[in-house]
């Protein structure tokens, strides 16, 4: 197991030192020939912001240097998603009601609560840290274990920002970009930032310390596919609707974490 | 004498009523009115059971396609999808361009109607400036609040729609990083015939999808 840690360590030292000679190549005279004519007369972003500078910032090419790795991996996770999991999880949630799946799924959010506090605390959002905490322990004792969710839909005394952080999206509040683009195997659309945080929270996650390696494989991979059940279609929809899923895939990402890291 | 006042005064009522209505739906809606109205359109055709049979999905896709027209701006949404290509097509290939886009959007999210769930729409902010628009909204679904925000352009005072963004996922940029992918290795006349070809391949049912 910890062979994998150092592996993915390794990978992600590798690729922070080429970062810089790599993030060059992205903005080659292809990406340079296409910006975009037609945010020039834009007056908002599109979160409603107005546009103070032309050109913003929000529409930079996503640099993807490595896009050889990526679309191999891409091409990989699309095949096991639609030939594996997908019908696993259709499989799973035909035989298991919602409810059942929804303790589950409480369970394993409620057990990533170290992943989500480290990332309210490392974004100064003490708050919504707070909050969590308070979560964690109602949810972890009468919530059984966090299987009900106690404080689902409570209001707040003031409003409190969710606490629904991780180490990436740290780095990002950070001022830290991106980096190129990253597909993995079977954990799927990344960036060298959000890799590096992964690896961070890989070691605040409490399933990662299950003995031996194969039950903590087994009990992350339980969490992933009870959590596909009630998100499929989503990547269908994605995917059915573009010419080319790969990029739209990749820009998907790139501006959901954007969204989240503005949070 | 008394009746005939009271019947008068109705009689001017309706008349005020419909001139009213005429009013409001010819011109001058605000963006908001405008997307409120064509929610609203969705929402009751979404609502009406039939569109989980086979023909009632396929009437209720055919009504929203020809209401489509009245909500979007077709033509501006996907120039700014294209974005600096479009400088360089004529204008034969733009019009065939916009034609193939919508029936791709068109046959790509009309497919995946289903009964109204109760979603609820709140419209959060409008923001006006001359002839443009943006509309914030959340929508409300079962478990998650999600995010939906509407750019709009007025045309002869209508306003019409010319991108949508989902969760800060912007329909216009994501096609455009297609587009650009596309069109760094290929010509702008293979990405005309590669839209024409999913086109043709969604139409004969052939990437349905098997849920």
């Amino acid at each position: 197991m910890r062979i994998e840690v150092l592996f993915a360590m390794l990978v992600a030292a590798l690729l922070l030192g080429a970062a810089p000679a790599m993030a060059a190549d992205g903005t080659g005279p292809a990406g340079g020939m296409q910006i975009a004519q037609f945010d020039d007369d834009e007056i908002w972003d599109d979160s409603g912001k107005l546009i103070t500078e032309k050109l913003g910032q929000e529409d930079v090419q996503i640099s993807d240097p490595l896009k050889g790795w990526n679309y191999f991996w891409y091409t990989f996770n699309d095949a096991m998603y639609h030939g594996v999991f997908k019908p696993i999880a259709q499989g799973y949630s035909f035989i298991i009601p919602e409810r059942p799946r929804t303790w589950v799924r409480n369970f394993f959010h409620n057990l990533m609560f170290p992943v989500r506090f480290v990332g309210c605390i490392m974004q100064g959002k003490f708050d919504s840290a707070g909050m969590e905490t308070s979560k964690f322990i109602i949810n972890s004792t009468i919530g059984l274990a966090g299987v009900a969710d106690l404080t689902e839909g409570r209001a707040t005394v003031r409003p409190i920002a969710t606490g629904d952080e991780d180490m990436g999206q740290s780095f990002g509040r950070w001022g830290i970009g991106n980096g190129p683009y990253l597909v993995w195997p079977f954990l799927g659309p990344s960036t060298l930032r959000d890799s590096v945080g992964s690896v961070g929270d890989y070691f605040l996650t409490p399933t990662s310390y299950l003995n031996p390696w194969y039950w903590s494989v087994a009990a992350k991979s339980y969490d992933r596919i009870n959590r596909l059940t009630f998100e499929i279609g989503r990547y269908e929809s994605l995917t059915e609707s573009s010419i080319d899923p790969y990029a739209a895939v990749r820009d998907a990402y790139i501006k959901l974490r954007a969204k989240k890291v503005s949070e | 004498m008394k009746r005939i006042y009271s019947i008068l005064s109705v009689l001017v009522l309706a008349v005020g009523l419909s001139l009213g209505t005429v009013g409001v739906a010819g011109a001058d809606m605000t963006p908001t009115e405008t997307l409120e109205e064509g929610i609203d359109k969705i929402v009751a055709v979404l609502k009406d059971p039939k569109v989980n049979t086979e023909s009632g999905k396929r009437e209720a896709i055919e009504e929203l396609s020809e209401m489509a027209g009245n909500y979007f701006a077709f033509d501006e949404l996907t120039k700014r999808a294209v974005g600096k290509p479009w400088l360089d097509m004529s204008e034969g290939q733009r019009t065939e361009f916009v034609q193939t886009f919508r029936k791709l959007l068109e046959l790509t999210y009309l497919q995946k109607i289903r009964q109204y769930h109760d979603e609820k729409v709140e419209f959060t902010k409008e923001l006006v400036k001359g002839n443009r628009a943006m509309v914030l909204t959340n929508v409300q679904a079962k478990d998650s609040v999600y995010s939906v925000n509407y750019k709009l352009i007025k045309r002869e005072n209508r306003w019409l729609v010319y991108d949508v963004i989902g969760e800060n996922i912007s329909l216009v940029k994501n096609y455009r990083q297609q587009f650009n992918e596309i069109l760094q290795k290929s010509s702008l006349e293979e990405l005309v015939e590669r839209l024409k070809k999913k086109v043709s391949a969604l139409e004969s049912g052939k990437v349905a999808d098997p849920e």
